[in-house]
């Protein structure tokens, strides 16, 4: 219940006039002669005035609750019994972990929001969401309840960005909401559109503040199997002074290398540095006091160098099996072709099974499938029709003549990559989460296979089915962390987060999604027995920048204050009461108590 | 305002002495202290200029050649002044006192014409209301009865200021009866004292009623001035009853003292008092004698 004029609430001490007005009546009044006699009667009896006694009779009750009521209809209460839905939407992506002055935007955020909680009707309800990569509500709780000012001192930023525009129209769509308050770093332009939308209202909080980041991590080997790499690091200054700081990069937690640089404003800049061991996970981080920092540490893992596990399954001696066999990143092993691919499948783990005009091409695992085509044959300029595939990735189209059949099929959803006159003679398909190549192609005829783009197209389509199963080195906060595993089933798959906590794991096929990546740090990810380290980095694109703020937008309708819905005025109830105590008074005087 | 019972109790009345002076200017049946014109003869004393010569001793002269005036005695008149309180406090008590006083004035008018001695009424509250002068005869008593049966008790209390008045327009002299509570915050013996200035001897009749004497109230009370509406709080109980009681017996007692110090008649009656207590009371205070 709230009160519309709450300063009528003085007059409720008019209450108590009926209370005094009985204590001065005293019971019996006689009428005498002279009162100056019992006046000194009063005097030689040591002042026994009769005490100022309240007599709370029925009669005084009713005027008492009757005036009371009268005073408190003039204060115009309203409830809402339903209290109203106010949407709380909290900005915490990585900007709002800013220091501004001696708190953070998010304390800043957090003590608007109190003195919101504090303002609502008792019976508001509030709904929390989280205006994160991917919005989500926190709970909702009613305006008095403690839980709720718990929940917002409870929250906490994210490296990731804010998807502010979805966690509103999350808001919206959650229920009938009266109001949306959103409190955050961004700027959300309210875009009037349509009807019966909710007020909303804009808590700003931060300043323009100096910020430098750790914008990029990428390491790579000098040569397959060794050790030694290079790590690349990239800096900016996204405030205006320059910044001078000291850049550490550490290989699995040991610091190999330090270095002091000047940042210019608003300028990236960019360091090689060697490392004698790349390891399995390089950090690099900015060291100095900054407005922000989150984004001062970056990490990446470092991929496994591990050779792609090929099984050939057809004739010997094939340019196919030699374009494998001249692939350094390839570990191939040969079949005849007698062999189907759920065998070999069955027998030992391989990443990649080439079937060279084999029996059975279904398998559950990337295949690379040689067949010659059907129809008659045609020779022909070899063209690429997908430059962008990475299938033909180095090829050159129209250098080399091959040869094709005319009426080759091509499996539903099919990528035609390239083409021998107008028939399709590599195809790229990608089903159930399984990829697979096609090569409709006379592999016997000395044309195309003898050239040097064979072996570049062999290598692109073993690299393009391998690379379905491997490890992403690192993922910005607040993405799904997404990979593929071949055969694993799902429950030997562990995802621990950078605070050790098991993540929830999701599979659809062989992909495994981990959803949340909301702090950035170090990912483990087991799977039978062995460990993959991914690295979460904050989003220093969206948030790093706090000399200028993010933008949002919204459409509503409505004022931009906070409302409460359909107050329900409570006065008039309160004056029929009191017209109806004062009936009740009349008869008591009337006919008597 | 008499019946004719009580007219024959009051036959046999007249009032006494005291220390009253009788008026000697006026022809009365009382014997005045002062020599006078009647027909009795009193004393005889050397001629003074101015003597009357009618009342030379020739005799005396012829024998002795002294000249010797005859004197006589005075016939004298009691005058008698009734000062009826009507104030609103006279209008409690069962019966009230008012008419309780208007009953005491009538038969002390009664008296007093009967015995032809001159007679008037006075009423008074805060002020004098009605006045008629001390006069005899039985046309006086009608106007005394009729001023009686008409009078109302209303008004404030001044008793005290409304003797001085009296005192300001009549001079002894003469016996003034007042009747009244005495219920009078104010100095009520200066007006006393004013009137024995003049010559007039007050005499006090002082009537109360029963519940003012004993008041029967109990409990958490307010009690209401009739007057000056003035109101007091208290718990009725046998303290506080007491503690009135003392000061109402202060109150008698003080113009009990000024009388008795003053050799002044001095009443107290009751309103419910019956008529033959009251001639009693008249009697033993020294107003009357006789049997009634």
């Amino acid at each position: 219940m709230s009160l519309r004029n709450p300063a009528a609430l003085w007059l409720l001490l008019l209450v108590l006039v009926p209370l005094l007005l009985s204590r001065s009546k005293p019971r019996v009044r006689h009428v005498v002669s002279n009162v100056y006699l019992w006046r000194e009667a009063v005097r030689r009896a040591g002042g026994r005035v009769a005490p100022r006694r309240v007599r709370l009779t029925w009669l005084v009750l009713v005027q008492m609750t009757c005036l009371g009521a009268m005073v408190f209809s003039l204060a115009g209460p309203v409830v809402s019994l339903e209290g109203g839905l106010t949407v709380f939407v909290f900005d915490v992506s990585a900007s709002m972990a800013a220091r501004d002055g001696g708190a953070t935007r998010l304390d800043a955020a957090r003590a608007r929001a109190r003195s919101i909680v504090r303002a609502l009707p008792r019976f508001a309800r509030v709904r929390l969401i989280l205006a994160t990569a991917s919005p989500r509500q926190a709970g909702q709780w009613a305006a008095s309840d403690p839980l709720l000012l718990a929940a917002i001192d409870a929250l906490a930023p994210t490296a990731g960005t804010a998807d502010v525009t979805g966690a509103m129209e999350l808001a919206v769509g959650s229920g009938d909401v009266d109001n949306i308050i959103v409190f955050g770093d961004t700027d959300v332009a309210i875009v009037e559109s349509g009807r019966d939308s909710p007020a909303v209202q804009i808590v700003r909080v931060g300043s323009v503040a100096e910020n430098a980041a750790v914008t990029r991590v990428a390491v790579r080997e000098r040569e397959l199997g060794g050790r030694a790499g290079q790590a690349l690091v990239t800096l900016r200054n996204y405030g205006s002074t320059l910044r001078a700081a000291d850049v550490e990069v550490s290989v699995d937690g040991r610091i190999v290398h330090r270095q002091h640089v000047q940042l210019l404003p608003a300028v990236s800049q960019t360091l090689n540095v060697e490392l004698p061991d790349v390891g399995h996970f390089v950090t690099a981080r900015l060291v100095g006091n900054d407005a922000l920092s989150l984004d001062d540490l970056r990490s990446v893992g470092v991929p496994l160098a591990n050779a792609i596990r090929v099984a050939l399954l057809g004739p010997r001696g094939s340019f196919l099996e030699r374009a494998l066999e001249v692939n350094p990143s390839v570990s191939l092993r040969t079949y005849g072709p007698d062999g189907t691919l759920q065998e070999i499948a069955s027998t030992e783990d391989f990443d990649v099974v080439v079937c060279d005009r084999c029996r059975d091409s279904d398998a559950e695992i990337p295949s690379l499938v040689i067949t010659r085509g059907g129809g008659e044959p045609i020779h022909d300029v070899l063209r690429v029709v997908s430059t962008d595939h990475p299938l033909a990735d180095a090829l050159e189209s129209g250098k080399q003549i091959a040869t094709a059949g005319s009426s080759t099929a091509t499996a539903d959803r099919a990528d035609v990559v390239l083409r021998v006159g107008s028939a399709p003679a590599v195809t790229a398909s990608e089903r159930d989460g399984q990829r697979r190549v096609d090569i409709h192609l006379d592999l016997t005829e000395p044309d195309f296979v003898v050239s040097a783009a064979f072996p570049l197209l062999v290598a692109n389509a073993v690299g393009w089915l391998a690379a379905q199963y491997t490890m992403p080195s690192e993922v910005i906060a607040g993405e799904p962390l997404a990979f593929r595993l071949a055969t694993t089933a799902a429950n030997m798959v562990r995802v621990l987060g950078p605070d050790g906590s098991s993540r929830d794991v999701r599979r659809t096929g062989g992909l495994f999604i981990v959803a949340d990546t909301e702090a950035a740090g170090q990912y483990r990810i087991h799977v039978d027995g062995s460990e993959r380290l991914v690295a979460v980095n904050p989003n220093v694109e969206a948030e790093s920048n706090l000399s200028a703020a993010q933008g949002a937008s919204f459409n509503r309708t409505g004022n931009a204050t906070v409302s409460v819905r359909a107050p329900i005025s409570v006065a008039r109830w309160l004056v029929l009461l009191s017209v109806g105590l004062l009936a009740m008074e009349w008869r008591i005087r009337l006919h008597g108590a | 305002m008499l019946s004719a019972d009580e007219v024959r109790q009051l036959d046999r009345l007249t009032f006494g002495n005291g220390n009253v002076s009788p008026e000697s200017t006026l022809s009365g049946a009382r014997i005045a202290r002062v020599r006078g014109f009647s027909n009795e003869f009193q004393d005889l004393r050397p001629y003074q200029a101015g003597d009357d010569p009618r009342s030379i001793e020739w005799t005396v002269y012829g024998r002795l050649g002294q000249l010797v005036t005859r004197t006589y005695r005075s016939n004298a008149q009691l005058k008698v002044h009734v000062l009826l309180d009507i104030s609103a406090s006279m209008s409690g008590g069962v019966p009230d006192k008012l008419s309780t006083g208007a009953k005491l004035a009538a038969l002390l008018g009664y008296v007093a014409i009967r015995a032809r001695e001159a007679v008037g009424l006075v009423t008074f509250n805060a002020a004098i209301t009605q006045r008629f002068a001390p006069a005899t005869g039985r046309r006086q008593l009608f106007r005394i009865f009729a001023a009686l049966s008409k009078v109302v008790a209303e008004g404030r209390s001044a008793i005290g200021a409304s003797l001085m008045n009296y005192s300001a327009v009549e001079k002894g002299p003469g016996l003034v009866v007042v009747i009244s509570d005495f219920f009078d915050a104010n100095d009520v013996l200066q007006g006393f004292h004013t009137l024995q200035h003049r010559g007039l001897t007050p005499a006090v009749v002082q009537l109360l009623s029963a519940d003012e004497l004993d008041p029967s109230f109990v409990g958490d009370v307010e009690l209401v001035d009739i007057e000056t509406s003035d109101t007091v709080r208290l718990i009725a109980d046998a303290e506080s009853i007491s503690a009135y009681r003392a000061g109402l017996d202060e109150n008698r007692a003080s113009l009990r003292e000024f009388c008795d110090a003053n050799a002044l008649p001095f009443l107290q009656l009751t309103s419910s008092e019956s008529f033959a207590d009251m001639l009693r009371a008249c009697a033993s205070a020294g107003l009357f004698v006789g049997q009634p």
